[in-house]
């Protein structure tokens, strides 16, 4: 733990070394796309008929606060910038760590716990100039079992990301280049857990798919928790879903790594 | 320049030769990236029931959105094809990794940004013009008023997004180890991806006029369909010009501030 | 030490009091400084050149040493015009190195040891055809140059290999091969022999000396390997904390240690050495024991004092094994730091 603790602190000092860098790779990061989205939602609500029209079983209101949740549960969603394992497999910098008395996963681990702590100041941060600028628009959680329910299902699902993010970057032990498969993965993960627009505003298959992927679970579920659109049966179908696909990502991460790492040439040595 | 752009283009398909997965990675996030587009605003459209013109988006039904999308992705590919490097101006500065084009003849913005040719940018625009067709098909008969100005759009298209790479890149220059580029790059193209009908008309005026991503997409898009008056759709390439313009010029200074990762 | 060369009608390179700023952010350690340094940070201007003086005539070869951090790099970098001095005046052809145009280019070219100009991932054939486009190199000439220059360097059978996948040598050889394709008239070369093996170093020095002399060109190199140096350069500039600390011929260094011979004697380890008396008998020749390491003692002597200085040596220490050179210039340029007082710096 001690191990995890210092790792943790260094990571830490990495990320806010640039200030601007920070406030554009942490805060507005994953802003843009929401607040788009909501011109393009007023623009569509208008033809139907105003606010008080519901689309898909929403109101404009509720879309609003929708994407102010939005803002605030993607700050805690691992991204796929979020690991240099990549770099470190190319450059042959893993070999540092191989001969040191700890498996590497723990540095990973420790650039998640390092996120996690880092995200949810940022989400608190947004959540609170959010709620300030416009307190009518903005979300506030319907009670406080509910956001600790959100925060759970945000957090484990934040950890499926985190694996699926580290075994893509596991995949430089074959492939030449990875970002793609990174930047993909983190498409098809926003798109499919409601990012872009509320799952359940999809087509009620697709909606129904999508239920057992952990995307939903990680974005779309705890905004809606907040909401008070689901309740405690939901979140707990929700830690069911999660609890398999983290069984399911840690086993294929763990093989992954394990034939990576059988053919891992330490470049640069 | 053409002498030098050919080789930027074999070097880049000797490139991809070597990484022929990547090729494909590439490729398919493209297409993940129009699929999710495309599903996006069809899940919208779908809210409305039945019927194309059920609902629309500041006057953009769905198959006049899906012209529109068809422009947003060409414009994307072009950049893609040919500026892919841009990505990389931010971390670049930061390493010093214009030293090289410093000291070469020509100017530094062309050999940086266009130097890596992308054969994949390539194939997906030829997959983005693929449905570019698909939307200009699905249009009803006459609704496209000006066809004959496809070509001359999408060449002003294309110079407009290389300027845009040059404008932005200055922010990197001028705040220098922040990601800002990146940050307005983004916010520019996912303005750019939407029709400028939705925004307040002071955003959609200056998504024209200061940060011209408005010509990317919506200009040719509302050109072909005649959404335009004939002296705005006349007059308009020249803003864009004066835009290229200083965007280059702000370049050419910005780079006085280029401290080549100090040695 | 010379005054700088004053600028004649041949000057292709001339820097006048040219200075070089950069602004650092300095933090402090520990969490608070985190903290610190985030919400307020201290900004610190570091002055990389600090008034430097310059003139290099067409052809000449110039040596630029100095240790770590002096501002070779930086000097490189503003006279090149990659980036533009803080203030003074550097001019390169004549014209201000900043603004230089295309005309002005074509004449120039510039190798960096720690950064590859050419393509990572391709063959270096490839980076050279697009060189040849940018530069507007005939072909038939292009040809004959990656001929003769492969040749020179002994990569011919490596040209198609991607660069990442040659070693750190033969990429060396490539760059400097890219780097002449256009035969330039000034070559800046920095540190172009970094990490390389003797061989390709010698290899390397050997091109640089052959072009200079066959074509003419002037270059200014700059390199922690003093033998790169003495080999290649007949003039020698050092640059001390980003000021010109000498500026002279080559011969003009050389003869401050020309007559003096460093003695390497090797005795048995765990025999005492009566240092004392040592000195006191070699001092009476005007030799210096310059110190005592397990198993070697070393001696400075001039050349003719070697007469006295051998059988003195023989007949108080135990020989096993001996050795006399002459003085490096690596050696001189230490002492000349240790002079101007700041011998920690003297990390050539």
């Amino acid at each position: 733990m001690r191990l995890l603790a210092a790792a943790t602190g260094y990571e830490l000092r990495k990320k806010i070394q640039f200030r601007v860098g920070f406030l554009v790779r942490e805060v507005l990061n994953g802003a843009v796309e929401p607040l788009v989205m909501l011109f393009v939602y007023r623009a569509l609500y208008r033809s139907a008929g105003g606010d008080g029209a519901r689309l898909g079983g929403w109101t404009y209101p509720e879309i609003v606060q929708y994407v102010a949740g939005l803002l605030v549960v993607r700050k805690l969603v691992f991204n796929e910038r979020g690991l240099e394992l990549s770099t470190e497999i190319f450059e042959g910098r893993v070999t540092k760590y191989l001969v040191m008395p700890f498996p590497y996963f723990v540095l990973a681990q420790a650039r998640f716990v390092q996120f996690v702590g880092l995200q949810l100041v940022v989400a608190l941060l947004v959540w609170g100039i959010g709620y300030a600028a416009v307190p009518e628009h903005w979300l506030v959680p319907v009670s406080g079992l509910a956001t600790l329910q959100a925060l759970a299902l945000a957090l484990l699902g934040s950890y499926c990301c985190f694996l699926v993010y580290f075994t893509i970057n596991a995949a430089a032990f074959w492939l030449d280049v990875i970002w793609s498969l990174l930047v993909m993965a983190a498409f098809v993960i926003l798109f499919i857990g409601g990012g872009t627009i509320p799952v359940s505003q999809m087509p009620e298959g697709v909606a129904d798919a999508l239920r057992w992927a952990f995307p939903y679970w990680t974005i779309s579920a705890p905004i809606e928790l907040l909401l008070g659109r689901i309740g405690t049966p939901e979140f707990l179908r929700g830690v069911l879903v999660l609890g398999g696909w983290l069984t399911v990502l840690e086993t294929v991460r763990r093989v992954t790594w394990r034939r990576g790492l059988a053919r891992y040439v330490g470049a640069g040595m | 320049m053409l002498a030098i752009q050919r080789q930027y283009v074999r070097i880049g398909w000797i490139r991809k030769s070597q990484f022929r997965v990547e090729f494909i990675n590439q490729v398919l996030m493209d297409c993940v990236f129009y699929v999710s587009f495309i599903l996006t605003f069809e899940f919208l459209f779908e809210l409305g029931g039945s019927g194309d013109a059920a609902l629309d988006l500041g006057g953009w039904t769905r198959p006049e959105m899906r012209l529109y999308l068809g422009f947003a992705f060409v414009s994307d590919a072009v950049l893609m094809t040919l500026l892919g490097q841009q990505w990389h101006f931010g971390a670049d500065l930061k390493d010093g990794k214009l030293d090289a084009f410093r000291t070469k003849p020509g100017p530094t913005a062309y050999l940086y940004f266009f130097q890596r040719f992308s054969p994949e940018g390539l194939t997906n625009l030829i997959i983005a013009s693929g449905w570019l067709t698909y939307a200009l098909v699905g249009l009803e008969p006459g609704s496209v008023a000006h066809g004959w100005l496809l070509p001359l759009a999408l060449l002003h298209t294309a110079f407009v997004q290389i300027f845009l790479v040059i404008g932005l890149a200055c922010f990197e220059l001028f705040v220098l180890h922040s990601g800002i580029g990146h940050l307005v790059s983004h916010i520019a193209g996912s303005l750019g991806e939407r029709p400028l009908e939705v925004y307040p008309s002071a955003l959609s005026r200056f998504l024209l006029f200061v940060l011209p991503v408005g010509a990317t997409a919506w200009y040719p898009s509302s050109l072909l369909l005649g959404k335009l008056d004939l002296p705005f759709a006349a007059v308009y390439p020249l803003a864009t010009v004066t835009f290229a313009w200083v965007a280059a010029t702000v370049f050419r200074r910005g780079l006085r501030r280029y401290d080549s990762a100090m040695g | 030490m010379t005054e700088p060369s004053a600028a004649g009608d041949d000057a292709i390179l001339e820097a006048r009091g040219v200075v070089k700023e950069f602004v650092t952010f300095e933090r402090a350690p520990g969490l608070r400084g985190i903290v610190k340094n985030f919400v307020a940070r201290e900004r610190k201007t570091v002055s990389a050149l600090a008034g430097v003086d310059l003139s290099i005539q067409r052809g000449e070869t110039v040596g630029l040493i100095g240790a770590n951090g002096a501002g070779k790099t930086t000097l490189v970098k503003v006279l090149t015009g990659i980036v533009p001095a803080t203030s003074g005046d550097a001019r390169l052809f004549g014209v201000d190195s900043f603004a230089l145009g295309d005309a002005e280019k074509r004449r120039l070219a510039l190798v960096m040891g720690q950064k590859s100009q050419l393509w990572w991932d391709l063959p270096p054939i490839d980076s050279f055809h697009l060189l040849r486009e940018i530069y507007g190199v005939d072909q038939a000439v292009f040809d004959e140059r990656v001929r003769s220059f492969t040749r020179m360097l002994d990569v011919e059978d490596r040209l198609g290999i991607q660069l990442r996948q040659l070693s750190l040598g033969q990429r060396m050889k490539m760059e400097v091969i890219g780097a002449f394709l256009h035969d330039p008239d000034v070559v800046f070369l920095d540190e172009p022999t970094i990490g390389l093996d003797l061989v390709s170093r010698e290899t390397i020095r050997g091109f640089l000396v052959r072009l200079s002399e066959e074509r003419g060109v002037t270059y200014v190199l700059t390199s922690h390997d003093m033998e790169d140096i003495e080999e290649t350069c007949k003039r020698i500039v050092i640059l001390d904390r980003g000021t010109v600390a000498f500026d002279g011929a080559r011969t003009e260094l050389a003869a401050r240690v020309t007559g003096l011979r460093a003695i390497e004697v090797h005795v048995d380890p765990r025999a005492d050495v009566d240092l004392e008396g040592l000195r006191a008998a070699l001092g009476a020749f005007g030799a210096e024991v310059q110190g005592k390491s397990a198993g070697t003692v070393r001696v400075l002597s001039s050349q003719e004092a070697l007469d006295s200085v051998l059988p003195a040596l023989l007949s108080r220490l135990d020989v096993r094994d001996l050795s006399i050179e002459r003085e490096p210039l690596e050696q001189l340029v230490r002492s000349m730091y240790r002079e101007a007082g700041h011998g920690a710096a003297a990390s050539t």
